[in-house]
């Protein structure tokens, strides 16, 4: 039986290849089970166990004399300090309570001005200290919000007080103004029956101007204090109606990254492989075209990859996520997904002189993707020039893609689509590049 | 070499690769007819795998000229590809993939039709693997992977076999079966291009080129480099008892002997020019003196010891022409 050399010779060697890589794949179910079931169980524990509103912080009040202990005590501040501030008790002794701080027995410190009204008197603010142990820039940013959150609702409870005690005080002018009404009442009822229409004039004036004035204390006296001091509240309407879950919303991401690692590492260690088992040499003897390994590698890696999309997303919509827009808009997003991180790995393979090398690099891809592609932070939190790592990595354009795709239920914009597409073609020529290198004798 | 079956599958002038620091293969010139065995013999490292891997294209010479099938290496058609057939001197398999499965694969990089299966198991035959095909490489003896090499290296019945130390790490049983399947695919007319670091295995090749640091030293037949090694035949003539010194003296002094070794209780060998005198002289000689010949043959020398023989007497003649 002699040997083929036409375009069925091609397909045999092509699928020859395809059917190698399926497997060489299926025969290791532990590499499978930990590229795959691996990440996927630690994102859905960090999914079930991350909580939306962080841990209240253990707060305790330093306020300035016993007298003041007691009547903060009475005024129960923690509605007004928020869920976020577990007020766990009131000191006066501020050595005692940063021993509690760096005792870990609480989280914060909160240090009330002494004496605010003499402060406040001078023209200057009252300060509350706020004093914390944290090291962490994301925890540190969240005492800062909530510090100042909490002070503003003092601010606002104190205006609001202000503004009752005003409303009081502006009723002890109502008797002596009723009497004034009375007398002016009076004064006109005499003036009309008299015979000096100048004086008759001024009265009645003198009468409009006290409805006026009674029209005004009414509507001060009227209007409740939390009303002045806040007028304007906020209501959000999320017009997409996807559930604001932090699960839901990091399963695309997820899923994006997943595939993309495994068929990377997958594609990343192929050629290296071959290359350190001295198969190449044996494929540089043999009629094979770099074409027909690569296009058999990227038919084998990329059913693998089809497979494991096609199972997480139906793990995916257990957890209740569903695509929006069409399947086939989703299929093609993740198809184009698949083909460049295969175009990648095999860039990385190409590159690598060992297999431990190649993994190397391919767990450097997985953290850069973790952290440049928007999956964990919005990519405008980045600065721009940051954004040249963001667009080389296939997720970039594979998660935007989908949360288009999942969530806004909306077409992908073209220059995600076209991100994508570009990535795949130069990645495949790339890739097509080196295996011919690698299968093909070069002439000196 | 002769060419006896019309154009030469492989011929190179003057192809040299150099490595530096005295490594590589230098000036090669060797001429290999179809339906030959030829083998490359030589001890490690002098430069055996560095010819095969230019002459089937996996390395570019530096320079000399090279053709192999009337073709460069480097840019061989994928038709020709397709006629050579390459085993490397380890056994290349994917660890995943059971026995079957390799086989079935180099099958496929030769873009053989999928209905292959009574080649396979004709080769599988051939190579004696028939209960070995649904093992792992793991699981597999080193013999029985170096034998699915062998049979991926046939499986599409290439005109020119180039084999690298094809035996080598496998038992003396299993490597004179190797050198049957060889002989039966050379009278079936392939070309067979073979290395080997046992030099005993010199005798199952039509020619054998002899490598010395990157250096052909010479290429014959087994018997012409058996004939360069001693200068000539060996003869082992035994007589009743052994010689005396004067007696030896007196043998060597013959003028159809060129030298004698004294080799056990009455037992000499002789290096003659023409073997059938030298019998008749000596047993006239032994008759002379009163001496029982009680027998004389033709003595085949090991080729451990005719390479090791040959090698000193090409370097010493080669540092003589210096």
């Amino acid at each position: 039986m002699k040997s083929d050399q036409g375009v069925r010779a091609r397909i045999i060697r092509t699928l020859g290849f395809c059917r190698k890589e399926l497997l060489s794949v299926l025969r290791q179910p532990r590499l499978l089970v930990t590229l795959v079931l691996g990440p996927f169980l630690i994102l859905l524990i960090f999914g079930l166990g991350y909580r939306e509103s962080p841990h209240p912080f253990r707060t305790l009040l330093i306020v300035g004399d016993e007298e003041a202990r007691v009547a903060a005590e009475r005024a129960d501040l923690s509605e007004a300090f928020g869920a976020s501030i577990d007020l766990v008790g009131t000191a006066t002794d501020v050595d005692e309570g940063m021993r509690s701080l760096e005792g870990g027995e609480v989280d914060l410190l909160i240090i009330a001005p002494e004496d605010s009204m003499a402060t406040l008197d001078k023209g200057e603010k009252a300060v509350f200290e706020v004093v914390h142990g944290e090291v962490d820039p994301v925890v540190r940013t969240s005492i800062d919000l909530i510090a100042r959150l909490a002070v503003d609702e003092i601010n606002r409870r104190v205006l609001a007080e202000v503004v009752g005690t005003a409303q009081q005080e502006t009723q002890e002018v109502d008797e002596p103004l009723a009497d004034l009404r009375e007398g002016s009442d009076r004064l006109v009822a005499s003036l009309e029956h008299g015979d000096d229409p100048e004086s008759l004039a001024e009265a009645q004036a003198l009468n409009e101007r006290l409805d006026e004035l009674e029209g005004s204390l009414g509507r001060v006296q009227g209007v409740e204090p939390q009303l002045v001091v806040s007028p304007f509240d906020v209501t959000i309407t999320q017009v997409n109606e996807v559930s604001r879950s932090a699960g839901v919303f990091y399963s695309p991401g997820t899923l994006v990254l997943l595939v993309q690692h495994l068929t990377l590492t997958f594609a990343a260690l192929s050629l290296v492989r071959e290359r350190q088992l001295g198969l190449t040499e044996v494929f540089r003897v043999s009629p094979l075209a770099g074409t027909e390994s690569l296009v058999g590698k990227y038919l084998g890696f990329g059913a693998i990859a089809a497979i494991v999309t096609a199972v997480l997303t139906l793990l995916m919509s257990v957890f209740g996520v569903e695509v929006r827009a069409s399947v086939a808009m989703y299929s093609v997003v993740m198809a184009l997904v698949i083909l460049a991180s295969l175009g990648l790995g095999f860039v990385i393979s190409g590159l690598s002189r060992t297999d431990s090398q190649a993994v190397q690099y391919s767990m450097i891809a997985l953290l850069v993707s973790i952290f440049f592609t928007g999956f964990v932070l919005p990519l405008d939190r980045l600065a721009e020039p940051v954004h040249v790592v963001s667009y080389m990595i296939p997720a970039t354009y594979g998660i935007q893609a989908l949360h288009d795709v999942i969530f806004r239920g909306v077409a992908v914009e073209l220059g995600v689509l076209a991100g994508l597409v570009g990535y795949a073609l130069v990645l495949g020529a790339a890739a097509w590049w080196m295996v011919r290198r690698e299968v093909v004798a070069r002439p000196a | 070499m002769p060419n006896a079956h019309g154009a030469r599958p492989v011929s190179t002038s003057g192809l040299t690769k150099d490595y530096g620091d005295g490594a590589g293969v230098f000036d090669l010139d060797i001429e290999i007819d179809a339906g030959t065995i030829v083998g490359f013999i030589g001890p490690s490292g002098c430069g055996k795998t560095t010819t095969i891997r230019m002459l089937t294209g996996v390395i570019a010479p530096d320079s000399g000229e090279v053709e192999v099938l009337g073709e460069r290496p480097v840019a061989f058609r994928p038709r020709t590809r397709a006629r050579i057939g390459y085993m490397p001197q380890h056994a290349i398999l994917y660890p995943e993939l059971t026995l079957r499965e390799n086989l079935n694969f180099a099958a496929s990089l030769y873009g053989m039709p999928y209905r292959r299966r009574r080649r396979i198991k004709t080769l599988v035959d051939f190579v004696d693997l028939a209960g070995a095909m649904n093992r792992l490489p793991e699981e597999a003896s080193g013999g029985e992977r170096r034998r699915v090499m062998l049979a991926s290296t046939l499986i599409h019945s290439p005109d020119l076999l180039f084999l690298d130390e094809p035996t080598a790490g496998i038992d003396p049983v299993l490597r004179r079966k190797f050198w049957d399947r060889f002989r039966e695919l050379a009278e079936a007319g392939k070309t067979i291009v073979v290395t080997t670091q046992y030099v005993g295995e010199a005798a199952y090749c039509d020619y054998v080129a002899v490598m010395a640091a990157g250096r052909i030293l010479t290429v014959d037949t087994p018997d012409e480099l058996r004939h360069k090694a001693y200068g000539g035949d060996v003869i082992e003539f035994r007589f009743d008892r052994n010689l005396s010194s004067d007696e030896m003296a007196s043998l060597e002094s013959l003028p159809e002997v060129a030298s004698e070794e004294w080799v056990g209780p009455g037992v000499v060998r002789v290096v003659v020019a023409d073997p059938e005198r030298a019998r008749t002289v000596v047993a006239d000689w032994a008759s002379e003196r009163d001496i029982e010949l009680s027998k004389s043959e033709a003595y085949l020398a090991p080729f451990d010891d005719v390479f090791v023989e040959l090698i000193s007497r090409l370097e010493a003649v080669g540092s003589h022409e210096e």
